[in-house]
């Protein structure tokens, strides 16, 4: 499963395919950041063309110390052939258009970054490959 | 004095589903999370916790994901609270680049 360098800003990324409540699935771009905690964060404007319905709050703690609410999103996320759900959160900025993928999206998989030739590409763990 | 049949009638509100209570339900959740606190905590700590907050059920899984899959198998048209155990949860710093209160700190 190959991802990219985008040229724009130089960013690790990989185009996911998500799916919410309306039959139609849409891709997005989605930066690949392993200090995500977490599997997924979508933009609102993604949440809402595909009708992603409202599953958990949480809370999360700001770098001042105050803290805000944080809601998730059910979401079906297509990934190299195969579909799993998550539980998005939201990014409230509505000018955001970029998800953030996390470690936890790929979990089964072993990230190669070669920053030199600015090649990202994820393949299944050894682990993964015997089952 | 007023006459009684001039009176309009209060009209009867429609029958809409509730919208989510957010703040009640952190409120209530975290009000459930101390109580279960000792039991989970430092055994589950980096876990996740979800709670359904009308019932007290509480699910852990190994990732925010697993722990909402197994609320969601009993709980499938609830919103329920979402805990990481024993740690606070911050938010991603390409989030956090957009949002005011975090000043820069990255």
């Amino acid at each position: 499963m190959l991802g990219y360098f985008d040229q724009k800003d130089g960013n690790p990324k990989i185009v996911i395919s998500i799916k919410g409540t309306r039959r139609i699935s849409k891709q997005i771009p989605a930066l690949f950041d392993t200090g995500h905690t977490g599997s997924l964060s979508l933009p609102i404007i993604d949440l809402v063309e595909i009708g992603a319905k409202l599953s958990g709050i949480g809370q999360v703690t700001l770098a001042d110390g105050n803290t805000k609410p944080q809601l998730y999103f059910s979401v079906k996320v297509m990934i190299d052939n195969i579909e799993k759900e998550v539980e998005a959160a939201l990014i409230e900025n509505p000018e955001a258009k970029e998800a953030i993928a996390g470690l936890e999206l790929f979990a089964p998989y072993l990230a190669i970054i070669d920053f030199n030739n600015k090649i990202l590409r994820f393949v299944k763990s050894k682990d993964e490959k015997t089952k | 004095m007023e006459n009684e049949e001039q009176k309009q009638p209060i009209s009867k509100s429609p029958d809409v589903p509730d919208v989510p209570d957010v703040k009640g339900i952190i409120k209530k959740g975290l009000e459930i999370y101390d109580k279960i606190k000792e039991k989970i905590e430092p055994a589950e700590n980096g876990k996740y916790v979800v709670i359904e907050t009308e019932s007290e059920k509480y699910f852990i899984g190994n990732t925010r994901d697993e722990a909402t899959g197994k609320a969601k198998d009993e709980f499938p048209d609830k919103v329920l609270f979402i805990k990481r155990i024993g740690q606070i949860e911050k938010i991603s710093r390409h989030v956090a680049l957009d949002h005011p209160n975090y000043a820069g700190l990255f």
